[in-house]
């Protein structure tokens, strides 16, 4: 079990960081994410046994995913978002009030808070290829997505920040 | 967006395309202005996303509840683990004090150790140095990115002269120091940061033991030497080969 315990330690605890920033990412509190992250490492330490492959960081975050998704499930819970139509600069608001998102003085926490508006597939997506430069192939195992449709989310995570950008800029009010 | 090559693009945009086919996307975007459009974008906003988008890291009291929630998993396979063909596992803690129970308990545990008790217990002693530092936010005594402040700082407060030196340019920035203990002696810690860890270099005197070459405690790498009659550890949750490079530097630097 001590020979258990230091291979857990040099393989999947170097992934903490990348766990914790998708934890944060999602459920967008420093608590929440501290849950989510302590319940995934237990997950994964109890089925490290199984874990077979070389490359423990997608695996490590899809259990981050369940983690996350496992306690929306229990209280409010989102569920399937349809995509937004290409035209439409309304997005999908799940936190604090978007006025006063927009009120926000820095384009540092402008950007932080268009990304967090972003649905949670695109938003996962997106930190992963950006944050954890994480390949196609890794974010389809780590969002339980085929590489097609992880392209496609890149895409409208793209677009919908770029929309939104220019529409901030030119002071369209949302 | 008109242009039917968008998702090629950006997969080459990301790096997912190479050789031939790459060639080929290339080839198709220079003479492209939707795809040159979604180029520019694209970097635009990985640009934007490393500048003002937060990338959190695990707390350390994060950490320390996982490291805490490991021991107690461990805690709880271990009589398991410990059991060997040889007696009855009900029987196995009872029959410690007798002589065969002593024998297959060491036995046991000379199989769960990995390295030498006195090596693992200092890469382990080093990262709790650090980790309660920093917890403790007692991390930097001396706050300075001027080597000229850092050192005469441990000439008036320990016996020993610890190499200081900067490396910015290459990354690693000297921010402070401060005085702690590592293995029972007294230690220079010379602070640096990288990006968003923290690197501390221990730095004690030399009484002749053994130093293990690298560690790894708790998700935090280390990396021990000796050099003109002083023990040095650098300790950080950076990636090892970052980690690397630093002790690299470090120990190039003419004293």
């Amino acid at each position: 079990m001590y020979d258990h315990r230091r291979r857990f330690e040099a393989l999947a605890l170097p992934h903490m960081d990348a766990a914790y920033n998708l934890a944060r990412w999602l459920s967008r509190s420093p608590e929440d994410a501290d849950d989510i992250v302590q319940d995934a490492m237990l997950r994964a330490f109890r089925a490290f046994e199984q874990f077979r492959g070389e490359n423990i960081r997608p695996w490590l975050l899809t259990i981050v995913r369940n983690c996350w998704r496992n306690r929306s499930a229990d209280t409010h819970r989102r569920g399937h978002t349809p995509l937004p139509k290409e035209d439409d600069h309304a997005l999908a608001f799940d936190g604090p009030d978007p006025e006063a998102q927009a009120l926000r003085a820095s384009e540092g926490r402008r950007l932080e808070a268009m990304i967090a508006a972003l649905p949670e597939e695109f938003r996962s997506a997106l930190i992963l290829r950006e944050m954890e430069d994480m390949s196609y192939r890794e974010i389809a195992e780590a969002t339980g997505a085929p590489i097609g449709t992880v392209m496609s989310r890149l895409t409208r995570a793209r677009t919908l920040l770029k929309n939104q950008w220019s529409a901030e800029d030119a002071h369209v009010v949302r | 967006m008109s242009c039917a090559e968008t998702l090629r693009t950006q997969a080459f945009v990301d790096g997912e395309v190479v050789g031939a086919e790459a060639e080929a996307i290339e080839r198709h975007i220079e003479g492209c202005s939707d795809c040159q459009a979604l180029c520019a974008d694209a970097a635009a906003l990985s640009d934007a996303i490393s500048a003002h988008a937060p990338r959190y890291a695990a707390p350390v009291a994060l950490r320390r509840r996982v490291e805490a929630m490991l021991d107690e998993e461990d805690a709880r396979a271990a009589p398991s683990q410990l059991r060997f063909a040889r007696g009855a596992p009900s029987g196995f803690w009872r029959g410690a004090s007798s002589g065969a129970g002593l024998t297959a308990l060491a036995a046991g545990l000379a199989v769960l150790s990995i390295l030498p008790p006195s090596a693992s217990t200092l890469a382990d002693q080093v990262t709790l140095a650090h980790t309660n530092a920093l917890m403790q936010g007692r991390a930097i005594e001396v706050v300075s990115t001027d080597h000229h402040t850092v050192k005469p700082w441990f000439a008036g407060r320990l016996s020993l002269s610890p190499p200081v030196a900067d490396f910015a340019a290459q990354g690693y920035k000297l921010i402070g120091g401060r005085a702690d203990r590592v293995a029972g002696a007294q230690a220079a810690v010379v602070v640096y940061q990288h990006g968003k860890h923290e690197i501390d270099l221990f730095v004690w005197a030399d009484r002749g033991s053994i130093l293990p070459s690298t560690g790894l405690s708790h998700g935090y790498h280390s990396i021990f030497w000796k050099a003109q009659d002083l023990d040095f550890a650098a300790v950080s949750d950076t990636a090892a080969p970052e980690l690397a490079s630093f002790v690299n530097l470090v120990r190039a630097e003419p004293e």
